[in-house]
This record gives structure tokens, C-alpha cells and sequence, in this order.
């Protein structure tokens, strides 16, 4: 079907929480109010690295008004991971702490005076040890363990060896190698995490908290506290932003339940905005060495990359987080010969999570590098992208077949939009111009919760209820499945309501942390909604004395094809349906054709994602040669995201996507550090970007309708985000001449780099490179 | 976060605040637009018996021009200041300092004038939490004897951060300052002691009052730099003022005044007998140049977030930029 036959998919189309969060009635975890409601605050390690030698609750107890108190004797040392091999985060310290913020103890008391003055009360013994604050010093033999366990602080080794790399080097007429890194990075959401427990008397208990996934938290939590999965109800709430930060599991809810448990009160945890930076998840500082052989067309045929990833004191997704940067580039480049070493390495630092703009070293490296080959062949870095861009029907190098791509398309109309030959020909000094390019999943591997499922009842009015597990966290998700059921059942936005993302009524679903939501969720409440139709079909063809195969759903009524007056109101129906004892009960579910046997680390082969998302950014700055700072001017982006189901909604993550990873993690967005401590977890001091600065965006949304997702829907809006950082990176280095390789570009590198310029074609820093890491 | 408990006081005469003022001392700060003390209440920098809103005395709002200056009072609100003809006409370098300052909700619905002055010196090992200074360790403004941004150091080097302290330094201000014994006025560049942890000429019984700023006796030729991360909500890196009387072609008077370095302003006071009585000429640039360096060189340490060495660089950018706007000589080659 074509766009103009559709009713609401592929039209732009206000949001459903639009209305409550712009009057501010939308509630979020923090709002919440019970009866009998405790507040809960966590004690908090302010060591990088220390042993517990013992934990004083007393006085904090016998404070009036402290209802409970947990420390890791309560939880008999319990430990989260995101899988079985990883489980290391203490969900409650008990022996030692490894990062500044590490959880020490809790309490729940009558209000938030009393709850930190309890806090005050505990007493903990530290005996301070030295701890390891970057990558390099971290693996260094005899540098100090941040798990004793884990020699030369590995966590995660990743190792991906496809064709032949040494061949392909020996083929290339032009090598280069040149290394990249990258600073931590953080969210910033614009709600601070925040849980809220509820035990009941069935001894069931519900929680509210900011989330990516209500099942994977329900799941965890069940673990952990030994009840069954059916009594911990993860409930529905508005939730503030995510940008990966709301994946993973924390300590948070886990301490928010027991506090909850142990003095039979709801309790309030809310974490104010240093605890949502430190304690939550934070981006990956990262080092890359990349090494490419080219042809002399400029086609890549061989790469060998190393990364080191700044992983902090726990694994969380580790094994995720290593692979996904160079996932996402051999989804976007063709590579025949290409082999990667990514290590994560624990140091005592916040632990580092998933992020939008994931390895900003490493994407920025391989479109830098890029340049710098085509700058040494004489080609231009539309050419040279072209030339290597993954097309449809190619399988990437660790065996993802790629059934929709308009890579080709984004590159081009990114350069057309923002005119960039031209504007890299002739431009007026200290302007430059630049492109980024990259991929992302629609969906990982997840096993038993990598599909989704969904239910539709009708009301006796005609409205439909929508029953799915899919979360919304900011993006849209509400409102794409909304649109999607009335677009089914031929019903009006107005009549569709929405039960989602609570783990006691909503089937499972694999979350919207692996960009599936659309994809899988969508899909399902699609097949929800098309099996309530057929039901409607069937009750109707009686009443319409037609076959079911010539009738149409639409404006609330059903009528023969092409005969739109005649038609009998849904409403009617449904009706006539309760009476025959035949009730319409849709329901459907979806499960990506994915390789459940591909694992990160010991198997990293096989189907990935069923589609992937492809995506271009340019960028136009200008350059201060003597502040370093830069005025974006102009942005165009492009993305391939199959079919847009909203392009309202894809436009804005467009958006959104160059504020966070062009503007913000290009030009500014860093942690900087004072031994173990950030020095700017607040949003002052951590240059978010603001309004005012940003430039003129110019949002190409390209469509290829891919084959697997509903109405050819795929992931929407990260490719631009994870491109953008390149685009920035490479426009300043076209400015100023220079290849930038330590991000983000800060106008104090920036200066520096104007001030030590080198000449020829060769990295801003010397920096040591990545090397593999030998085994002992 | 959570305020500490104090007690309030909103008094609606100046003698009345003078007065809680002579009794409670440094246990009770001043509350004027409270968007420095209450961040310094919610990180617990500052834990008072009380404080003292000065919100009800009417008194202390309000700008007049008089025959030879403009006062200010203290508690005017940011935006008036910007807003006022006077100001406008007389001080446009005051009116882009004012629009510079946090954000428009800051300049619009908080930020006084004299808040502005009175803004505490920050240090990025300083303006943290409780939780974050923990495990640091004490510094000279918290009880300590010892810098944590640079070792060793006699006194705390935090930054003077207002945007209208390097104007109100270079447009020659006097502050007037009022305790319950009467009144006193200093040059706004003496206001200053240069040590962060005591960082105003003021003792605890006394309240800033009013801010005069001389009126120009010739066509004043000003500019206002402020470098900074973002175009809004930052506090500067640096600023820089420029006020000039320029006639006939002439540099009648030039002051030049480089804040957000150290605890204090700095003036460049060896330029202005340089440059008097001197035609504008992009050759006294260079000299700008290395006077910025010079003078900030002493004064910048590793506390903000920006390295010393970037920051001792803007200086000098800003200097310059400032000078050259100010002296009409942006448009030729320095």
C-alpha cells in the first residue's frame, strides 16, 4: 500500500502524551504518592576504591522515624549482571567498594530530614586502597584489582576475525593506522532515576521507576529478592528520557523493595541529579586503533582494530557494549577482511552502560580515517563513502544478511541537501563542512524475550483496548502503537486506548533498548489488531452478506470494498459479536528472525538484527582559530528507517539525535575527573548542549520498507545520532586542516591542536596506540 | 536536595535587617535573588542559623540618574537593570553583561545587581556536594588549611564569576555598604580582598546597599567580552571590560578589567597611562596582550572547567577583543 492509503501510519500526527506533559500533568516515578509512603536515601562509598571492614546501623535505627536499614547483610551479598558470566555488581556492597557511589547502606524513614540524618548516623570503617583510573594503567601487571578475580582488570575480551586480514594489507596500496579516544560521556536525562516500591499483604510487590524494559527490571528483581516473577508487578509510568541509561538493572530498585519489604511501607527512593550521573550508567571512554589497507579506488580491503573501553567498576552490559561500535560499522561499510579486539577493563570509576552515540572513538576513527585515505588518494568523501557503503541483499562480515538498506541513498541526499562539494570546494576560512555515516540494529539476540506479544479487546462502544508490553521512554512508543491499531481496526486515534509496559497485565517484550519497539512491538500489536479485524470481518460478512476477503475497516465502520456508505458501525458489531457468543479478542505476537545462537562473546556470528537502520549526517561549522569554539551552522540528515510510521515523531529523534551526538558529543559533552571522583556530574558544569546554540537541521527521512517490519518499518533515528559526532568532527577538521583524534572536540583541544597544527596528512595527537592484549 | 533548616527573616526596612544583621552576624547570609546561597544551602557549603531575605525592603530596589552618577540598588532585579534607559544610554557594555548572566528565567525572575557583585567565588572542587567533598578532604573555605585545586596554596584562588564585575570594576562603580553604625562607600575594585574564603571587603554585620556608577564626562567607548562553553547558562571562562572615553580621536581614559580568573578582578592599570592621551592604533594591541597574560598569570589556577594554560589564552583573546571594540579598531589588523 502506498503512504496515501493509510488512515494514521505514515502521517504526522501530535502525540497522545503531547497534552499532559506540555501542561504538566503527566506523573513520573517521582510524583508518585502513597499512603503510609517512607522515603528511602542510599549511603553511598565517597572511595574510589576501599575494603568494608564493618558497617555501624546502630544510632541510624534508633533514630525516631527510621522505619528500616539495609546493608549488605541483608542481601547476603546478591549480585546483578546482565548475563550469567558477568554477575559482579554487589547489590549492596558487603566486602569492598569500587567506584565513588558505590552502595553502602539505605535507609527508609518518615520523611527525606530524617532519612539523611539516619544516613548520617551510619558509621562505615573504610581501609582506602589505591585504585586504577584509566585503561592503560588498568592492565598494566601488578596494577591494583578492582576484582580480585579478573587479572589485568579484563572484563570482557570480544574477539571478531572475518577473511583474510593479513592478505587484504598486502593487497592495499595505501595503509594507515591511527588511533582515536574518546572521553566518558553520560545522559543527562531530564528526569533524575527514581523508584518507587509497594509491598502488598499477598506478599506481591509493585514498582515504578524510569525503564527500558519492565520485563528484563521484573525479572532481575525476582531473582533477587526469591519471589515468584508473577508477584513482582512492574508498573506503567511516564518516564523522562533514557538514551540507553534506563537499560540495565540497578541496585536502586533492589534497595527501594527491600526497604520496602523490611518495614511493610511503600517507600519513595528518589536520586537527585549527582546520583543519576555517578550511580546510574555512563558512557564508555574509549581508546581505538584502527588499521586500514585500501585500493587505490579508495575501497577498504582490509581493517584490524583494537579498542580499549573504560568500563568502570561492573560489567553491566559489557559484552553489548564492546561489540555494538564495531557492529554498527561493519553494518555500514563493506569489509571482506576485518578483525577486532575489544576490551573492556574495569576501573574504579562509575560503571558504563549503553549509550545512543555508543564508541564515539571508534566511529569518529573510521569516518576520520576514511577522510585521510581519501584526502591521500585524491578522492572526495562522498566518493570514498560510496564506494565502501553497504548496499541491500550483502551479508555483513559476521553474517547478517541486510534485507532493506539506503545507505547509498542517505549519503547522497545528505550531499545534495547541504550542497557538499561545493561547500568543501570553495569555503571562507575557518569554515568547514563534514559527513558521518553509520548503522544500527533493529533488535539484538535476546532469547526468550527477544519477541513480543499483544492483546485487543473491543469496548460495547467500538473502542479498543491495546494490551502490550512495549515501554515508552520519551520516543513516541505510545503513540506508534496507537497509531498502528486504529490504522488496523479502522477505528479513530480517540477511540484506541493503551495498556503498556506494566509486568502483571502486559505480555512480554523485549524492550526498547535494542531499537526494536516498532519492529517487534509495533509488529505485534499490527498482528493483534489484523486478527481482531478478522474477527470483525467474519461477524460482518453475515451482517453484509459479503465475503470477509471484500471487506474494509475504516471510520469506524466496516463495509464492502468500494461501497463506503452502506457500511455497519464497528460498534455494532462488536455488539452483535458478544450476542453470537463470539466476542472480538484480538491477539498476535512477533519474534525477529534473529540467530538465537549468536552470542557477544562466544559466538559472535550469525543473523543479529532482522533489519538494520542506515543513516548520514553533514555538518557546517565555523571555527574561532583563537577560542577553539564553533558555531554549528547548518545540519542535514538522513536516515533509512524502513517506513515512518510518524515522520513527526522520526524527525524530532533526527533532532534529537544531532543534539546528543553532534552538537553535545562532538563539541563538549565529557566528564572530566579528579582521581576516581567527576568533577561535573551536575548539569552546569556538563555541557549539555542548549537551544541556543544549536544550528539550522535539515531532517531527510528515506524510506526502503523493509521486508520484515510492519508497513517496512525499521529502527528510526539512531543512525543519524551515532553519524553526527562524525560530521562535526570531520567539519571543524576541514576548517582548520586538521584530523582531529581525541574527542569530544572541546575548544580546548581544538586550540591545541590549532596551536601544535602538523603538516601533511596525519592525526592531531600522537596517541599510544591500542595493542592486542596477550593472555597470560 | 534538601535545604538545612534555618530561621527566616524577611524584615521590610533596611534598619530592620541592619539590625538582625548587628545581632546573628555570618550566621545569617543575605538572601537577595538566591540563586547562589541556595545552591550553597542544598550542597550544605553554608549551614546558617538564619537568613535574611531582603525581598520586602523596597528601599533597596530601584535605579535612578542622578546629576553626575546612576545608582543602583542592590536588590534590583537583573532585568531592570537591563531594561532601564539610563542604563541603556549611559552603559550598554552594563546591559550585555546583565543579558549574559545564567538564563533568561535567571535574569528575569531571581538575579539582582547586587547578588551579581556578591556572587561567591567557585571553585570546581568547591561547588560540589557534601557527598562529593566527603571523600576530598577540607579545603580553606570548608575548615581546612589547604587548597584541593592547588596544593599548598595560602588561601583559596576560587573565581570570581559575575558577569558585571569586570563592567562595574572598569566603569570605575563605588558600592555603598551599610551596617548598623552608618554608611561607607569603596571603589568596586577594592570591594574585593582577592582571598576566596573572606572574598568581600565586608564584615559580617554589613549589607550591600546601593552600586554607583559615575557618570561619563566624555563619549564613553566601552566593550563587554565574556567567553564561556555555551552562549547561555555558563559562567564565563573569562571576561573583560573596556570603558573609554574617546574625543576627538583621542583616548582621553582607558581601564581595562579581566575577571573570572581569580578571587578578584584584575585592572590593568599599567595600560591606562599607556594608552591615555594616545590616538587608537592597532599597534597598542600586542601590549593588551601580554598585560592580559601577565596579570592573569598569577591569578589563574587548575579550578574550573577549563585547564589554567586555556584559560590564561582567553584572557588575552578577550582582552584584546574587548580593547579593540572598545578603542574602534576591530576592523584593522593588530
Amino acid at each position: 500500500m502506498s503512504r496515501d492509503e493509510y488512515s494514521y501510519v505514515g502521517k504526522s500526527i501530535p502525540r497522545i502524551d503531547s497534552r499532559s506533559k506540555v501542561t504538566g500533568e503527566a506523573l513520573f516515578t517521582a510524583d508518585l504518592k502513597l499512603p503510609r509512603m517512607l522515603v528511602g536515601k542510599i549511603l553511598r562509598s565517597p572511595y574510589a576504591h576501599a575494603k568494608i571492614l564493618d558497617v555501624d546501623v546502630s544510632k541510624a535505627l534508633s533514630l525516631k522515624g527510621v522505619h528500616a536499614v539495609v546493608t549488605g547483610k541483608d542481601t547476603a551479598g546478591e549480585k546483578w549482571g546482565v548475563f550469567r558470566y558477568t554477575r559482579d555488581q554487589q547489590l549492596l556492597c558487603v566486602d569492598k567498594v569500587r567506584y565513588v557511589g558505590d552502595e553502602v547502606a539505605a535507609v527508609a524513614a518518615v520523611d527525606e530530614d530524617t532519612a539523611l540524618e539516619a544516613l548520617s548516623l551510619i558509621r562505615v570503617d573504610y581501609e582506602e586502597l589505591p585504585g586504577v583510573f584509566d585503561c592503560r594503567s588498568a592492565i598494566e601487571p601488578g596494577a591494583p584489582l578492582v576484582h580480585e578475580d579478573r587479572p589485568r582488570n579484563i572484563n570482557v575480551a570480544v574477539k571478531i576475525d572475518v577473511g583474510d586480514v593479513e592478505a587484504g594489507f598486502k593487497r592495499s596500496v595505501l595503509i594507515r593506522e591511527d588511533t582515536f579516544a574518546a572521553e566518558e560521556d553520560s545522559y543527562f536525562m531530564t528526569e533524575n532515576y527514581a523508584v518507587v516500591a509497594n509491598p502488598h499483604a499477598d506478599g506481591s510487590i509493585e514498582v515504578w521507576m524510569p525503564n527500558a524494559s519492565p520485563h528484563t527490571k521484573a525479572k532481575a528483581l525476582s531473582n533477587a529478592l526469591k519471589l515468584p516473577l508473577s508477584q513482582v508487578n512492574v508498573r506503567k509510568i511516564t518516564i523522562g528520557g533514557a538514551f540507553g541509561g534506563r537499560s540495565d538493572v540497578f541496585p536502586a530498585e533492589f534497595i527501594a523493595c527491600l526497604l520496602s519489604l523490611k518495614s511493610d511501607r511503600p517507600v519513595k527512593l528518589v536520586y537527585d541529579r549527582e546520583e543519576n550521573s555517578i550511580a546510574t550508567r555512563m558512557g564508555h571512554a574509549m581508546i581505538t586503533t584502527i588499521k586500514t589497507g585500501v585500493d587505490p579506488d579508495g575501497a577498504v580491503l582490509a581493517r584490524d582494530i583494537v579498542s580499549y573501553l573504560d568500563g568502570g567498576a561492573y560489567s553491566s552490559t559489557g559484552p553489548i557494549a564492546t561489540s555494538v561500535p564495531y557492529l554498527c560499522h561493519e553494518q555500514a561499510y563493506r569489509l571482506e577482511n576485518v578483525r577486532f579486539h575489544g576490551y573492556r577493563i574495569y576501573t574504579n570509576k562509575p560503571v558504563r552502560g549503553m549509550i545512543r552515540i555508543h564508541g564515539r572513538s571508534f566511529a569518529c576513527g573510521i569516518d576520520t580515517q576514511l577522510d585521510m585515505i581519501a584526502d591521500e588518494l585524491g578522492i572526495d568523501p562522498v566518493a570514498i563513502r560510496l564506494r565502501n557503503a553497504r548496499r541491500p541483499g550483502e551479508t555483513t562480515p559476521t553474517g547478517s544478511y541486510v534485507a532493506s538498506c539506503g545507505m547509498v541513498e542517505c549519503i547522497e541526499k545528505t550531499a545534495e541537501a547541504s550542497n557538499f562539494l561545493e561547500k568543501r570546494e570553495k569555503r571562507p576560512p575557518n569554515r568547514g563542512i563534514g559527513m558521518g555515516i553509520n548503522s544500527v540494529q533493529t533488535g539484538f539476540p535476546l532469547g526468550i524475550r527477544g519477541g513480543s506479544q499483544a492483546f485487543i479487546k473491543f469496548h460495547e462502544d467500538g473502542g479498543a483496548t491495546v494490551v502490550s508490553g512495549v515501554v515508552d521512554n520519551g520516543q513516541g512508543n505510545d503513540q506508534m502503537l496507537v497509531q498502528i491499531a486504529a490504522e488496523e481496526l479502522g477505528v479513530a486515534l480517540d477511540d484506541v486506548r493503551l495498556i503498556s509496559a506494566d509486568t502483571e497485565v502486559t505480555p512480554t517484550d523485549a524492550g526498547s533498548y535494542s531499537m526494536i519497539s516498532t519492529f517487534g512491538g509495533g509488529a505485534a500489536v499490527k498482528a493483534a489488531a489484523e486478527d481482531a479485524r478478522a474477527q470483525l470481518f467474519e461477524v460482518a460478512s453475515e451482517m453484509l452478506e459479503a465475503d470477509p476477503s471484500d471487506l474494509v475497516a475504516r471510520n469506524r465502520k466496516i463495509f464492502v470494498r468500494g461501497a463506503p456508505d452502506v457500511g455497519i458501525p464497528i460498534a455494532k458489531i462488536v455488539r452483535k459479536a458478544l450476542i453470537l457468543g463470539r466476542p472480538i479478542m484480538g491477539r498476535g505476537s512477533f519474534a525477529p528472525d534473529v540467530d538465537q545462537r549468536r552470542e557477544w562473546i562466544s559466538n559472535p556470528k550469525g543473523q543479529l538484527s532482522q533489519a538494520f537502520s542506515f543513516g548520514a549526517t553533514v555538518a557546517e561549522v565555523d571555527v574561532d582559530p583563537e577560542t577553539g569554539r564553533v558555531q554549528a551552522l547548518e545540519v542535514a540528515c538522513a536516515q533509512d528507517c524502513g517506513f515512518a510510521v510518524n515522520p513527526m515523531l522520526v524527525e524530532g529523534q533526527f533532532e534529537g539525535g544531532v543534539a546528543m551526538g553532534g552538537q553535545g558529543g562532538m563539541l563538549g559533552e565529557e566528564h572530566r575527573w579528579h582521581q576516581g571522583h567527576v568533577l561535573n556530574p551536575s548539569l552546569l558544569e556538563y555541557k549539555i548542549p542548549i537551544i541556543k546554540d544549536m544550528p539550522a537541521i535539515t531532517p531527510i527521512i528515506v524510506e526502503t520498507i523493509d521486508p520484515g517490519g510492519p508497513y517496512g518499518a525499521k529502527e528510526a533515528g539512531m543512525s543519524v545520532a551515532m553519524s553526527a559526532a562524525q560530521a562535526y568532527c570531520n567539519a571543524v577538521g576541514n576548517a582548520l586542516g586538521i584530523y582531529f583524534n581525541h574527542y569530544p572536540l572541546t575548544p580546548e583541544r581544538i586550540l591545541d591542536a590549532i596551536e601544535h597544527k602538523k603538516p601533511g596528512i596525519q592525526t592531531a595527537w600522537e596517541l599510544e596506540p591500542a595493542r592486542i592484549i596477550k593472555s597470560e | 536536595m534538601r535545604l538545612p533548616p534555618f530561621a527566616y527573616h524577611a524584615p521590610d526596612t533596611l534598619d530592620k535587617a541592619l539590625k538582625i544583621k548587628a545581632e546573628l552576624g555570618a550566621s545569617a547570609p543575605i538572601l537577595a535573588g538566591g540563586t547562589d546561597l541556595l545552591v550553597h544551602l542544598k550542597h550544605r557549603l553554608a549551614s546558617p542559623a538564619a537568613v535574611i531575605s531582603l525581598k520586602n525592603i523596597r528601599t533597596l530596589k530601584g535605579i535612578e540618574v542622578g546629576a553626575d552618577s546612576l545608582v543602583l540598588r542592590a536588590g534590583t532585579p537583573l532585568r531592570e537593570v537591563a531594561a532601564h534607559e539610563g542604563v541603556i544610554r549611559n552603559f550598554p557594555l552594563l546591559v550585555k553583561a546583565v543579558h549574559s548572566i545564567g538564563a533568561v528565567g535567571i535574569q528575569h525572575f531571581r538575579g539582582t545587581i547586587g547578588g551579581n557583585l556578591c556572587l561567591t567565588p567557585r571553585c570546581l572542587f568547591y561547588n560540589q556536594s557534601l557527598f562529593w567533598r566527603t571523600g576530598k578532604g577540607q579545603c580553606h573555605r570548608t575548615g581546612g588549611k589547604d587548597c584541593l585545586a592547588l596544593k599548598g596554596s595560602e588561601s583559596c584562588q576560587a573565581i570570581c564569576s559575575g558577569d558585571t564585575v569586570p563592567v562595574l570594576a572598569a566603569l570605575s562603580a563605588q558600592v555603598t555598604i551599610a551596617s548598623a553604625g552608618g554608611m561607607r562607600t569603596a571603589p568596586v575594585a577594592e570591594f574585593f580582598t582577592g582571598k576566596g574564603e573572606s572574598p568581600f571587603n565586608m564584615t559580617p554585620e554589613e549589607i550591600l546597599t546601593e552600586i554607583r556608577i559615575p557618570l561619563p564626562w566624555g563619549p564613553l567607548s566601552s566593550s563587554y567580552q565574556r567567553l564561556s562553553f555555551r552562549s547561555a547558562v555558563d559562567f564565563p571562562l573569562i571576561n573583560a571590560a573596556v570603558a573609554a572615553i574617546l574625543d576627538k580621536g583621542k583616548v582621553e581614559s582607558f581601564r581595562l578589567v579581566i575577571s573570572s580568573a581569580g578571587p578578584a578582578p584584575v585592572i590593568l592599570k599599567e595600560l591606562e597611562s599607556a594608552i591615555k592621551g594616545q590616538k587608537p592604533d592597532p599597534a597598542m594591541l600586542q601590549p593588551v596582550r601580554e598585560a592580559a597574560i601577565k596579570a592573569v598569570e598569577g591569578a589563574i589556577i587548575e579550578n574550573a572547567s577549563a585547564s589554567k594554560e586555556y584559560r590564561v589564552k582567553l584572557a588575552a583573546v578577550a582582552a584584546v577583543r574587548a580593547a579593540s571594540e572598545a578603542l574602534g579598531l576591530e576592523n584593522q589588523p593588530s
